[in-house]
């Protein structure tokens, strides 16, 4: 480490969609592990950089990082995203004539790079520096439930003859269902990795219709924020009551 | 007779769970190491998900459930394994400060010295005053430890080294006495405190001859 820059190490998983990354400061002592939302894990250490004494970032885990960096950016020094997209660019492409799903799953590309260290200064990544509270438990609770129906209404319409449309119906399911369990499971955290994810499983159903499309993207947006978890509640009952609706008539 | 074909989507089922599995765990991890490890812990999850696969996924059919019961073990078991590939002793025990501090007092292998002198081997090649002054403490370690064992039978001393010397669990041990694990439990807490009153019973370093 020099006294102006980091080393970074990057590491992506593609089965995962994993992307961690380690700063290389030397013995920094004692860390605090921050996680934002369900979905990224940061440890910060103080360290000294000329005469500036603060908290750095040590080291992250972002959660479906390639779904995020697609619809959005990710919550990283913006130096850090040339590396971090030719990453992931690079290790999905390896992986795209590879039939054994064995070695898929087993994959990781790594990347290393230069990085200033003021860069890495807890003021200067204030989207990694969110609130770590939790919201309501009972709210949390509803909308996973919610969530959960809704994965089930879905799945329900997977069409018998089109194989192309079954995988994408099976796939919306299961991102539905892994944003339940992460909203449950963190009683009331946000995943924005998980809503990112599951707006590009929307985005690819093409059996849904234009309208259902809409308000499910919609429901994701408030999902990304806590003060709109109530609005997000209403919508998902609305689509659910759209999507069953028709089952129940003769 | 049901006979079940491998499909595509049956496939993807399983490739999804095992995904699923991998980001539970690093979610898992990451929210509480904050470290590399969580990547190597969540492959040796999955890989062993792909090999048992079937049976896994009838019994948890939510792959959070599993990842979250698997976590604990997967991280102790990895966590065990790299301290005793780095010579350091299997088990952290409480300093009272809130730190913790590796169970092996001396370093072995290519580990750091105490004090943060130079890598154990890089003295031995050097032959340095340093590695003579290592060779003090160990020979000091030595006899301090061997008052510390004073009146313990060799088995009990044995099974303490298996456990927290050689990353062995309470269960493999009482495996391989053929005793129940509740009892060799009982005899391992009884020799270490035995360990323990020795030590406190001994005169301070001062008054050991040179």
């Amino acid at each position: 480490m020099s006294s102006t820059t980091a080393r970074v190490t990057l590491r992506y998983r593609p089965a995962a969609d994993v992307l961690s990354g380690l700063i290389h400061l030397g013995d920094v002592g004692a860390t605090r592990t921050d996680t934002p939302d369900a979905d990224t894990s940061v440890v910060w250490a103080q360290v000294t950089d000329g005469q500036f004494v603060g908290d750095h970032l040590v080291s992250f885990q972002i959660v479906f990082a390639a779904a995020r960096l697609e619809q959005g950016s990710l919550p990283l020094p913006p130096a850090l995203f040339p590396t971090v997209q030719s990453l992931i660019a690079t290790a999905q492409y390896a992986l795209d004539g590879v039939d054994d799903p064995v070695a898929s799953l087993r994959a990781k590309a790594e990347a290393t790079t230069e990085l200033p260290l003021h860069s890495l200064r807890l003021e200067s990544l204030h989207d990694l520096t969110g609130t770590t509270e939790r919201g309501d438990r009972r709210h949390a609770a509803q909308l996973s439930h919610a969530l959960s129906r809704l994965a089930d209404a879905v799945h329900l319409r997977v069409p018998i003859d089109e194989a192309p449309a079954a995988l994408e119906i099976d796939h919306l399911s299961r991102m539905l269902n892994e944003l339940s369990s992460s909203i449950r499971h963190d009683h009331g955290r946000t995943a924005p990795g998980t809503t990112a994810a599951t707006r590009q499983a929307v985005q690819r159903a093409s059996t849904l219709t234009m309208h259902e499309r809409a308000v499910l993207e919609t429901a994701m947006s408030e999902l990304d924020d806590r003060g709109s978890w109530g609005d997000a509640s209403d919508t998902l009952q609305q689509l659910l009551c759209e999507i069953e609706r028709p089952q129940h008539q003769p | 007779m049901t006979d079940i074909q491998p499909t595509a989507r049956l496939d993807l089922s399983v490739e999804e769970y095992v995904r699923r599995v991998l980001r539970e765990v690093m979610r898992i991890i990451g929210a509480v190491h904050g470290k590399f490890d969580a990547d190597d812990i969540a492959q040796t999850i999955g890989m062993h998900v792909v090999r048992n696969s079937v049976t896994i996924m009838a019994k948890y059919p939510d792959p959070a459930v599993y990842a979250r019961r698997r976590t604990k073990h997967a991280a102790i078991s990895h966590d065990r394994t790299q301290r005793s590939q780095r010579g350091e002793g299997v088990r952290l025990f409480d300093q009272g400060d809130g730190t913790k501090r590796p169970g092996r007092q001396f370093a072995s292998g290519d580990a750091p010295g105490r004090d943060g002198s130079p890598a154990l081997f890089d003295n031995a090649k050097g032959r340095t005053n340093g590695f003579e002054a290592d060779i003090d403490e160990w020979i000091q370690a030595s006899e301090t430890l061997q008052r510390c064992c004073t009146g313990i039978p060799k088995a009990h001393l044995e099974e303490v080294m298996l456990v927290d010397g050689c990353g062995y669990t309470v269960l493999e041990v009482a495996t391989m006495r053929g005793q129940a694990r509740e009892t060799v439990s009982r005899r391992l807490n009884a020799t270490r405190r035995r360990i323990r009153k020795n030590r406190d019973a001994m005169p301070n370093e001062e008054e050991f001859p040179a």
